[in-house]
């Protein structure tokens, strides 16, 4: 009868297994850190301060002005994307509305798609795309704005892309089809394939880890 | 007794060992059991079975990204083709989609789609005809072999 009862627990926790492949970790803080000087009672100290995504101001796809004060307080998902591309992005935009679903009602997580093609992406296509594509909440923003502004957070901030070397086009990029996963402090603390349905269950835990972890840490 | 436990044991790790199997993605079924060489003699079957075997790798590297693995499209954005009435209407039609493109409002099973699809006019007649040969007889869809010499024709007289 003992036997039997170990032989149920083992065959309970192969399905409990199922449930718990990324068990709760503490993710990591990307980017280099900067050490930087600073005055303290008159004395010159160090501190290392973690690498951040910097300020945007650009349109979402209501027209509306979105800076990152309006994401304060949120994790978010970034991407870099864009309507007319037909390689990576159309599961890039697949994967992404599974995490929109999956956290529908889940206000302390926010989604943010930037264009890095804006002069072709206005505010209307972007419109358009997002309805098609179903998302009908306002937790998800498409961005567009200045080219020069969203490559520089695409190279500098959200580090994920890069220049190409194409002598035909200076203004050109690697588009790397990542999910960037930002913390309420504006740090790095995820990068995922965006086209990779696995990777993309991994930043569906990390998410969930990530919103605990700013629970408690609130708390 | 002893005998009927070992039995039981065995029973049960069978149990674990698919309980652990489960937790991996099942693969989707291919086609729908429609048998799209019914009727068909077994040379025309021979061709058919390589240009659907062909047409579907080259559907997979082509064309799956915007209209799915599945052929069910995404969304609103881009149309299925999967029991597509604008596809099985007329498939030749949809092969002069593929070499020039299309821009502005498409009907598709009752849902207007205005998601501009570029030209791939790098793709020969043979391969046009293999991925027609290959969407119009999956996922439901049944309408024979489209041989190259039909797509020859079909593209020459496409719309400007």
């Amino acid at each position: 009868m003992n036997r039997i009862s170990i032989i149920l627990v083992l065959l309970l926790s192969g399905i409990v297994a199922c449930n718990n492949v990324a068990d709760k970790r503490k993710l990591n803080i990307y980017g280099n850190p900067q050490v930087v000087e600073k005055t303290v009672d008159g004395k010159i100290v160090y501190d290392t301060v973690d690498h951040t995504v910097g300020y945007f101001r650009l349109f979402n796809q209501d027209s509306t002005v979105i800076t990152p004060k309006d994401l304060e307080g949120k994790v978010y998902v970034a991407d870099f994307f864009f309507t007319s591309c037909i390689s990576i992005c159309p599961e890039m935009s697949k994967q992404m509305l599974r995490v929109h679903d999956q956290f529908k009602d889940r206000d302390s997580l926010q989604l943010v798609s930037f264009s890095i093609d804006p002069d072709y992406d206005t505010v209307a296509v972007l419109k358009n795309y997002s309805e098609r594509l179903g998302v009908t909440s306002d937790k998800w923003h498409f961005l567009t704005g200045d080219e020069d502004e969203i490559y520089s957070l695409a190279f500098n901030s959200y580090l994920t892309e890069r220049p190409a070397d194409d002598p035909e086009d200076e203004n050109n990029i690697l588009h790397s089809g990542a999910f960037i996963l930002i913390d309420t402090k504006k740090r790095i603390r995820g990068v995922y394939d965006g086209t990779v349905p696995d990777q993309v269950d991994i930043l569906m835990k990390d998410i969930n880890n990530l919103l605990n972890e700013e629970n408690e840490g609130n708390s | 007794m002893k005998k009927m436990k070992v039995i039981l044991n065995n029973a049960f790790l069978i149990l674990f060992a698919l309980a652990v199997v489960s937790c991996g993605d099942t693969d989707t079924k291919e086609g729908d059991g429609t048998d799209i060489y019914s009727g068909m003699d077994s040379k025309t079957k021979t061709r058919m079975q390589q240009y659907y075997r062909i047409g579907k790798n080259l559907y997979l590297t082509h064309c799956s990204n915007c209209h799915q693995a599945d052929g069910k499209g995404l969304g609103k954005l881009y149309p299925p083709l999967a029991k597509s009435d604008y596809l099985m209407k007329d498939p030749l039609r949809t092969a002069c989609i593929i070499k020039n493109g299309i821009q502005g409002e498409l009907e598709v099973n009752g849902v207007v789609y205005n998601q501009p699809m570029p030209a791939h006019d790098n793709l020969t007649n043979i391969e046009i005809a293999e991925i027609i040969t290959y969407i119009s007889n999956s996922w439901g869809n049944k309408s024979g072999l489209h041989d190259v010499n039909t797509i020859e024709k079909a593209v020459k007289d496409c719309p400007e």
